[in-house]
């Protein structure tokens, strides 16, 4: 798997969205967090787009759920890397019939958000809380 | 006319945050999709505490809670409110742009249980197991939000 290049903006769509959200909000660790999907996974990642080749509205068609979504774009790669996470990836789909969709050639993963033996629970949301901080949210997508 | 607004969202946000109050049906009948859509703050706050009152094991606990901090922090600000990824538990989280290094989150189980996360900067704590009541730690922690 190749990394995406340190420049490139990314997005991640978390779910599910909150039932409120105020003023200048700052998302938190629990957008980044490993679904119980994602962990069962090796090594664990969760699933991000690369802007340059997915548009927010791409990456939505690809949740099977309707529905709100959050978009939260990072500046850069290396924003999140610089953050705590350890490597950012281009990954296939995991259902080969969605290869063709357009956009799909943007799916990616993040690498380096599972909490590690021993590391207390606090700690472990404090590291993803830095990286989260890292993404903004831009609004709701509606569906 | 701004003015009747403010009044309406003010009465709508009195009695959503009753914790043994229910939702007029003026309000049920909302459309809460478009409500929480507002660049009001206020407006999308009784958006999130309709969708609040749909949960009722936690709606009691979760807005007695919140009146309990705002009683020892009266400007507190409002936060999020939302579902966590195993949607059984629901969330209360401070957390703004304004204050880059703060992150406060209370967590509810669907039995009552409490966990709590707290940051600033480079420290963190919180609790490692779920807790039967809420922490005295947090009213101090809660100022922060002021």
């Amino acid at each position: 798997m190749s990394d995406v290049p340190d420049e490139h903006p990314l997005l991640r769509l978390p779910t599910p969205p909150p039932h409120f959200v105020p003023d200048s909000y700052k998302p938190t660790w629990e957008v980044v967090a490993p679904s119980g999907k994602e962990k069962a996974s090796t090594p664990v990642r969760i699933s991000v787009w690369d802007e340059t080749l997915t548009s927010p509205s791409e990456a939505a068609a690809f949740r099977a759920n309707g529905g709100a979504l959050l978009v939260l774009p990072a500046e850069s790669t290396i924003a999140v890397k610089s953050a705590g996470a350890t490597r950012v990836v281009y990954e296939p789909l995991p259902d080969p019939t969605q290869a063709t969709w357009p956009g799909a050639n943007g799916h990616a993963s993040v690498e380096g958000l599972e909490r590690a033996n021993g590391e207390p629970r606090p700690a472990w949301k404090a590291r993803l809380d830095r990286i989260a901080a890292v993404f903004e949210l831009i609004d709701r997508l509606e569906r | 006319m701004r003015a009747l607004i403010d009044e309406v969202v003010h009465g709508a946000i009195e009695a959503l945050e009753l914790p043994d109050g229910a939702a007029p049906d003026w309000l049920r009948q909302l459309d809460r999709a478009a409500v929480g859509r507002s660049q009001h703050e206020s407006v999308r706050w009784v958006a999130g505490l309709l969708e609040l009152h749909e949960r009722l094991a936690q709606r009691r606990l979760l807005l007695s809670i919140l009146a309990e901090l705002r009683a020892s922090s009266p400007s507190l600000r409002r936060p999020a409110l939302g579902p966590a990824a195993d949607d059984a538990s629901y969330r209360l989280t401070w957390s703004y742009r304004d204050r880059p290094e703060l992150t406060l989150q209370i967590e509810l189980g669907p039995d009552g249980d409490i966990e709590w996360f707290f940051r600033d900067g480079d420290l963190a704590e919180g609790s490692e197991e779920p807790l039967r009541s809420l922490p005295k730690r947090l009213h101090a922690l809660v100022s922060r939000f002021s």
